[in-house]
């Protein structure tokens, strides 16, 4: 697992060395073997070094794939030779690993046990649509069936319909209905003129706690549905 | 219904019955509109909501499909298989509306060639929790078809009686509703049936009384009373709504019997995991027959065998195509898809998460060089419709034994002799698995000659099933 960690940060140096090509010799990663190999980088723009591909790769050159970049990184010669086949399986296995990850940013859809799928579901026209923000499906304020002007106070749900700089929702983005809508701008306006809802953003307490993009805090209005 | 009444009764009979029209469309199911903001409209259904229509060959080459006007043979000749879904016979555009059905008709068929039979879905774990995957993981389930769970035609007498078997109810689910809904259920369906309500208790204390004093006559030796001897008073029903209101458990009863609620799982029955009544009190009940038409199949009990190697102890293995790898820094886990369906990879100390096999498993990275992708060989083990209509399968690895099989069932594999080793033309591998048996058949076994000096069998018949 360790090995795998300095190996991913191995190629972020990489990566960092094909925006910024001046100054090779600061490169200063790890004190492991194959790192130390990227340290002795010889300081030459010629494409036939490593060190040369890498730095050539901003203007416009045929981009070798990451393999190929790590692939002159390995360790050769004869002394070398049986520690260098386990570092060889190890840069192959990272270098996959990353691949993994990059692909699976385009993976859009979060497959749920039950989906069926179909050729076309796997493809990249179909992937792209579920990266896609609809609109919303439905009234949120009917279906938990509360009153949005008893619950000015409630900030998470207030910041939950303004938008990140303070702006009330459009209709389309919070999917109310116009009755519902007007009841919740309302609220919001309330909550801002009584000084309990900054203006401008959301509330500090909820943006502290916010994790992955999405307020930790739950929507929890006080409901006015009638008892039975 | 208004062109229906323009007719004869014989003709609007017709016309609706399924000779002449389509069967409505079904709901979707709810969690296909529940995806937030992000979902794809063109995505497949996780069941199928039209009825899927087919052609005979020579008819849909003249793009005849039994409907009011030829379809457009561009769009509806090239496919393989004559499936086709018609959203609307006729439009106000004068056209068909009609999309292709071969996503959800492929899936039945290749679901059908898996032979493993529906099952009652597991009573106390959650649909998406890890538990229902791991519990009971090897255990036989009763199937669905099993004379106790099976009810599909009731009367008012054992709709009662069976309440806690059955899977089918008038009123909703509770636990199910959101307060909104219910709140909006009960002013527009459950208030204006007071009166109703009144009769129906009337009828239920009349029941009552009508025991009580036939009790009497039997201790006095008099005839017995009939039920329309007794006459309930209003002071009297009221007595007895104020007797049930003070005691909850008997007036949930009355209640859920007249509206015809889904049964409930009390607090205490969800806290501890333990089971209850009826199967579907406490994830729900389902929105179609729990075999939701997949397979009509009573057991997997039962013995394969192969053509050379006799009776087998697990029926052959399938290839399962990997749709996602399980990637921990970005908390997703593997998904696998089998005959069309998303399903959980196996867990536990399985052959598939050794840690020696970490380096080239397929669960771990993706490997975009392969071509078609990633796929591993499962054996599955079972399958269950949840409360939305979605199918919950659980595979498990195919152990070495069964993949070397079910490789050399296919022709990839030689057990005896020599491997395969030269290397074949890409054949495009495609189609259902019966067909690619059959084109690897074709393929290694061209002259039809017997394999390994073995009594000639072709490899469809490689099961026996009895």
């Amino acid at each position: 697992m360790s090995s795998r960690q300095w190996l991913s940060s191995a190629l972020r140096q990489a990566q960092t060395v094909v925006s910024r090509p001046a100054p090779l010799q600061r490169l200063s990663i790890s004190t492991t073997s194959p790192a130390a190999a990227l340290r002795n980088l010889p300081n030459s723009n010629s494409r036939s070094t490593p060190a040369g591909r890498l730095t050539s790769l901003g203007d416009g050159g045929p981009r070798p794939s990451s393999n190929e970049v790590l692939r002159d990184y390995m360790p050769t010669g004869q002394h070398r030779s049986r520690q260098g086949d386990g570092d060889r399986a190890a840069i192959k296995d990272m270098a996959q690993l990353h691949e993994t990850d990059s692909y699976m940013k385009m993976i859009a859809r979060r497959w749920k046990k039950g989906d069926v799928y179909a050729p076309r579901d796997l493809s990249p026209v179909e992937m792209r649509r579920w990266k896609l923000w609809n609109e919303s499906q439905g009234d949120a304020v009917d279906l938990l069936g509360f009153n949005p002007l008893d619950n000015y106070r409630n900030m998470a749900l207030i910041s939950e319909f303004i938008t990140p700089f303070g702006r009330i929702m459009n209709r389309k983005e919070s999917g109310l209905r116009p009755v519902n809508q007007r009841k919740m701008a309302k609220a919001i306006r309330r909550a801002i003129a009584l000084g309990l809802h900054p203006s401008v953003h959301k509330h500090p307490q909820l943006l502290l706690h916010r994790r992955g993009g999405v307020p930790s805090t739950s929507l929890h209005p006080s409901s006015s549905a009638p008892r039975l | 219904m208004s062109v229906a009444r323009s007719v004869s009764p014989g003709g609007a009979l017709l016309r609706t019955s399924r000779l002449f029209s389509l069967p409505a469309p079904i709901p979707p199911s709810p969690t296909d509109a529940s995806n937030g903001h992000h979902g794809s409209l063109s995505a497949t259904q996780s069941f199928p909501t039209h009825q899927i229509i087919t052609t005979l060959a020579s008819s849909r080459r003249r793009g005849d499909w039994g409907l009011k006007r030829p379809l457009p043979l561009w769009t509806t000749t090239k496919s393989t298989n004559a499936m086709l879904r018609v959203k609307q016979i006729d439009t106000i555009e004068d056209i068909t509306d009609f999309s292709s059905a071969t996503d959800q008709g492929l899936t039945l068929r290749k679901f059908q060639e898996l032979h493993i039979p529906l099952t009652m879905p597991a009573e106390n774990t959650p649909f998406d929790s890890p538990r229902a995957s791991a519990s009971s993981m090897n255990l036989p389930k009763r199937s669905v078809f099993e004379k106790d769970s099976d009810f599909t035609t009731l009367d008012s007498v054992n709709k009662t009686a069976l309440k806690d078997k059955r899977w089918r109810f008038q009123g909703p689910w509770l636990a199910g509703m959101e307060p909104g809904q219910f709140a909006k259920w009960v002013a527009k369906r459950v208030r204006p049936r007071r009166p109703e309500f009144r009769e129906f208790l009337k009828q239920k204390l009349a029941a009552d009384m009508l025991q009580s004093t036939s009790q009497r006559a039997i201790d006095n030796g008099e005839p017995q009373p009939e039920l329309e001897s007794i006459v309930v008073s209003d002071e009297q029903l009221t007595e007895y709504l104020r007797r049930l209101r003070s005691n909850p458990k008997e007036i949930y009863e009355m209640v859920g019997q007249f509206l015809d609620l889904a049964p409930l799982a009390t607090p205490q029955e969800v806290e501890n995991n333990t089971g209850s009544g009826n199967p579907y009190s406490k994830n729900g009940p389902p929105v179609t027959h729990p075999s939701a038409g997949l397979s009509y199949l009573r057991t997997s009990e039962y013995l394969d065998n192969h053509p050379l190697y006799g009776p087998q102890a697990s029926h052959p293995a399938t290839l399962a195509r990997v749709i996602r790898p399980r990637r921990q820094n970005l908390q997703v886990d593997a998904k696998l898809g089998l005959a069309g369906f998303v399903l959980d990879a196996p867990t536990g100390d399985t052959n598939s998460n050794h840690k020696f096999n970490l380096r080239q498993n397929p669960l771990s990275k993706l490997d975009v060089d392969l071509k078609g992708g990633a796929k591993i060989w499962v054996q599955p083990t079972q399958a269950s419709i949840n409360a939305n209509g979605r199918v919950s399968m659980l595979a498990k690895d195919a152990s070495y034994e069964e993949m070397l099989i079910a490789k050399e069932m296919v022709g990839e594999e030689k057990i005896f002799g020599e491997k395969p080793t030269e290397p074949e033309p890409e054949v495009p591998v495609s189609g259902t698995r019966e067909t690619v048996k059959r084109q690897m058949a074709r393929k290694y076994n061209p002259k039809g000659s017997s394999m390994s000096g073995a009594p000639q069998y072709g490899l469809d018949d490689g099961a026996f099933k009895f």
